[in-house]
C-alpha cells in the first residue's frame, strides 16, 4: 500500500525553483531515505509534505488525503523539522503535554515518560529545555514527533550532530517504529546510516531526484557495480589477466592486479560464480575471494562525479 | 486550538509586564471607585454612576491600544523567527493558530478589564455591562491590529518600534479625528474605534467588527505563507 505519493512537485522562491519537480511513491512501513548535498531541495520537499511551505506546483497524497487536505493529512503525520526551536522555559514533559494537545491527542504521563525513556530521555523530563545539548533537543524532536503513533513520521536530519551511541539509538528506535507499521520519511547527510536503515533511497541533486531505488536497485544503477578479489598464486596473475581479457571480457571489466589479488569489476551478483568457474576451469588455484560490493557513498559520488 | 489559547493566555500571565498592568488597572479601578465613593456628591454633579468606569475607560481608551501592542506585537513573527511555528503548523490548523493567538490575548485582557470592573462593582454596588461591553470591543480592535502587525511584519525587532508608534498613534488620531473637519482625519475616524465608542449604542459592536475582519485578513495572509 502506498502511503506517500508525490507528483511532479515543485517550489519557486521567487523567481528560482528549488525544488524542480520530484516524483516518488513511498510504501507503508517502509524506511524512505532522502539524501542530498546542502541545497538540493530535501528540507523544502520535506517542508512541503507536512505543511510548512506551500507547493508552487504539483501534488502529493499522504494516507489517501491529498496536498488540498493538509489539516487532515496533519492529524496522521509526526514531523520532526529541522532547525526547529523549543519553547525554553518549557520542560520536555510540557512540551509534549502541550504537543499533544495540539494533536487532539490524550497523552497521559506515563505515556509521555514512555517516549521520552525511548528517546532517551529519561531523567530529563522535568529539565527546562533551555538547558538541553544540542544532542537531547534532536531527541526531543524525535519524541514530539512519534505523541499519538502517528502513520507517517517525517524526521529531518534526525542524527546529526549526535553523539554515535546516541545515533545508534535513534537508527534502532527508528527501525522498531517501521517495525510497527509506521512509514518513515527520513533525510539525511550520513550515507551509511541511510545504507543501514533504509529500505528506499532518493537521492536529490539540485531540485530534482537524480537516483531512487532500493540499495541493491542503486547498485545496479551504478556503473561498477560489484568489485571481485580474488587471491592466486602471483606467477599466474599476469597471464590471468590477459585470458580473463580474451575470453570473459563482456561480463567483467577493469582487470588489474592489485599486490596478492586479482581485481575486476562485474555488473551483476550472479556473474560471480561464472567468473570462479571459469577460473577453476583454468586449474587457477583460489586463496580467497573477496566481494566488495558498491556502498551508497561511491553511488553518491559517482554521481556528483558525473556532473 | 485551546492548547494555543490556553498557551497564550497563561505566557502573558508569566510576563512582568502582564503583571504590571494588570496591577496597575486594577489599582486605577480601586482607588478610582474608593475616591468617588467617598465623594458622592460628584455623582450628582457628573453623570451619575457611569463617573465610577471613567477612569478604567480613560486608561483603555488612551492606553490600552499601547498596552496590547507592546504586550503582544511579536506573538506571531516570534514564533516564525524562533521556528517553534514548525512545531504548531505541523500539528494543527493554521487558522486555529491564528485564532487561537488572537483569544489567547482577548482571554488575557477579557479577565483584567473583568477583575477591574468587578472591583468597580464592589463599590458602586451595581454592574457596568454596557461600558464592560464598550472596552472589550475596544481591546478587540487593538487585539486584531496587534495579530495583523505581527503577521504582515516578519522581524519582531521591527514590531517593538511599530508598536509603539502605533500604540501612541492611534489615541491621538482616533481624538483628533472626532473632532477635526480635515477629509483625511474624517476618514480615520471611521477606521478607528473611538468614533463608534463614544456613539455607545449598538456602534459599540463596530470595533468589536472591524476586529473580526482584521482576523479574517490576517487568516488569509498566514495561510498564504511559507514559515
Amino acid at each position: 500500500m502506498k502511503m506517500i505519493q508525490v507528483h511532479n512537485l515543485k517550489k519557486k522562491f521567487k523567481d528560482h525553483y528549488v525544488v524542480k519537480g520530484v516524483t516518488f511513491d513511498v510504501e507503508k512501513g517502509e524506511i524512505f531515505g532522502f539524501l542530498g548535498k546542502n541545497g538540493a531541495g530535501k528540507t523544502t520537499t520535506i517542508n512541503m509534505l507536512t505543511g510548512i511551505t506551500l507547493p508552487s506546483e504539483g501534488s502529493f497524497v499522504i494516507g489517501g488525503k491529498t496536498n488540498k487536505e493538509m489539516n487532515e493529512i496533519k492529524k496522521m503525520i509526526g514531523v520532526m523539522p529541522d532547525a526547529a526551536n523549543y519553547y525554553y522555559d518549557f520542560t520536555a514533559l510540557e512540551h509534549l503535554t502541550f504537543f499533544a494537545k495540539l494533536k487532539n491527542v490524550k497523552l497521559k504521563k506515563v505515556d509521555a515518560l514512555t517516549i521520552l525513556d525511548s528517546v532517551g530521555l529519561k531523567g530529563h523530563e522535568k529539565k527546562k529545555v533551555g538547558s538541553y545539548s544540542f544532542g537531547m533537543k534532536k531527541k526531543l524532536g524525535i519524541a514530539q514527533a512519534i505523541i499519538g503513533t502517528p502513520s507517517v513520521v517525517f524526521l529531518d536530519e534526525p542524527t546529526s550532530g549526535l553523539d554515535p551511541e546516541s545515533a545508534a539509538e535513534i537508527q534502532q528506535l527508528i527501525q522498531q517504529l517501521a517495525s510497527n507499521d509506521m512509514t518513515i520519511f527520513l533525510t539525511s547527510h550520513n550515507l551509511s546510516e541511510v545504507e543501514k536503515i533504509c529500505d528506499t533511497i532518493a537521492i536529490m541533486e539540485d531540485g530534482v531526484i537524480s537516483k531512487i531505488g532500493t540499495m541493491e536497485q542503486l547498485r545496479g544503477m551504478y556503473k561498477r557495480a560489484i568489485q571481485l578479489l580474488v587471491k592466486i598464486k602471483k606467477e599466474e596473475q599476469h597471464s590471468i589477466v590477459h585470458l580473463l581479457k580474451r575470453d570473459v571480457g563482456d561480463f567483467i571489466s577493469n582487470v588489474q592486479i592489485s599486490g596478492d589479488y586479482l581485481c575486476c569489476e562485474l555488473w551483476r551478483e550472479s556473474d560471480i560464480p561464472k567468473l570462479i568457474h571459469y577460473l577453476s576451469g583454468q586449474n587457477i588455484d583460489i586463496y580467497e575471494a573477496r566481494v566488495e560490493k558498491a556502498t551508497l557513498e561511491d553511488i553518491f559520488f559517482d554521481r556528483a562525479a558525473d556532473r | 486550538m485551546r492548547a494555543i489559547i490556553e498557551k497564550e493566555f497563561k505566557s502573558l500571565f508569566k510576563s512582568f509586564k502582564s503583571i504590571a498592568v494588570i496591577l496597575f488597572f486594577l489599582i486605577v479601578s480601586f482607588a478610582a471607585s474608593k475616591f468617588f465613593s467617598n465623594n458622592l456628591e460628584l455623582l450628582q454633579q457628573d453623570q451619575g454612576e457611569s463617573v465610577y468606569v471613567s477612569s478604567i475607560r480613560a486608561l483603555v481608551m488612551f492606553f490600552g491600544s499601547l498596552f496590547v501592542l507592546s504586550l503582544s506585537h511579536d506573538v506571531i513573527n516570534r514564533e516564525v523567527e524562533n521556528q517553534t511555528i514548525r512545531f504548531l503548523v505541523t500539528k494543527s490548523s493554521r487558522n486555529a493558530i491564528v485564532i487561537g493567538k488572537f483569544l489567547g490575548i482577548f482571554l488575557f485582557w477579557f479577565v483584567c478589564v473583568l477583575s477591574s470592573f468587578t472591583v468597580i462593582a464592589l463599590f458602586a454596588g451595581q454592574l457596568f455591562v454596557f461600558d464592560f461591553l464598550k472596552m472589550i470591543s475596544f481591546l478587540a480592535y487593538a487585539i486584531g491590529v496587534t495579530i495583523l502587525l505581527s503577521l504582515v511584519v516578519k522581524k519582531p525587532s521591527h514590531t517593538t518600534f511599530i508598536a509603539i508608534l502605533l500604540g501612541i498613534a492611534i489615541p491621538v488620531l482616533g481624538i483628533w479625528s472626532i473632532a477635526s473637519k480635515q477629509f483625511v482625519l474624517k476618514i480615520v475616524k471611521y477606521v478607528l474605534p473611538y468614533y463608534y465608542i463614544m456613539k455607545g449604542s449598538y456602534y459599540t459592536f463596530v470595533p468589536a467588527c472591524f476586529a473580526a475582519l482584521m482576523l479574517l485578513i490576517a487568516l488569509a495572509v498566514f495561510k498564504r505563507r511559507d514559515l
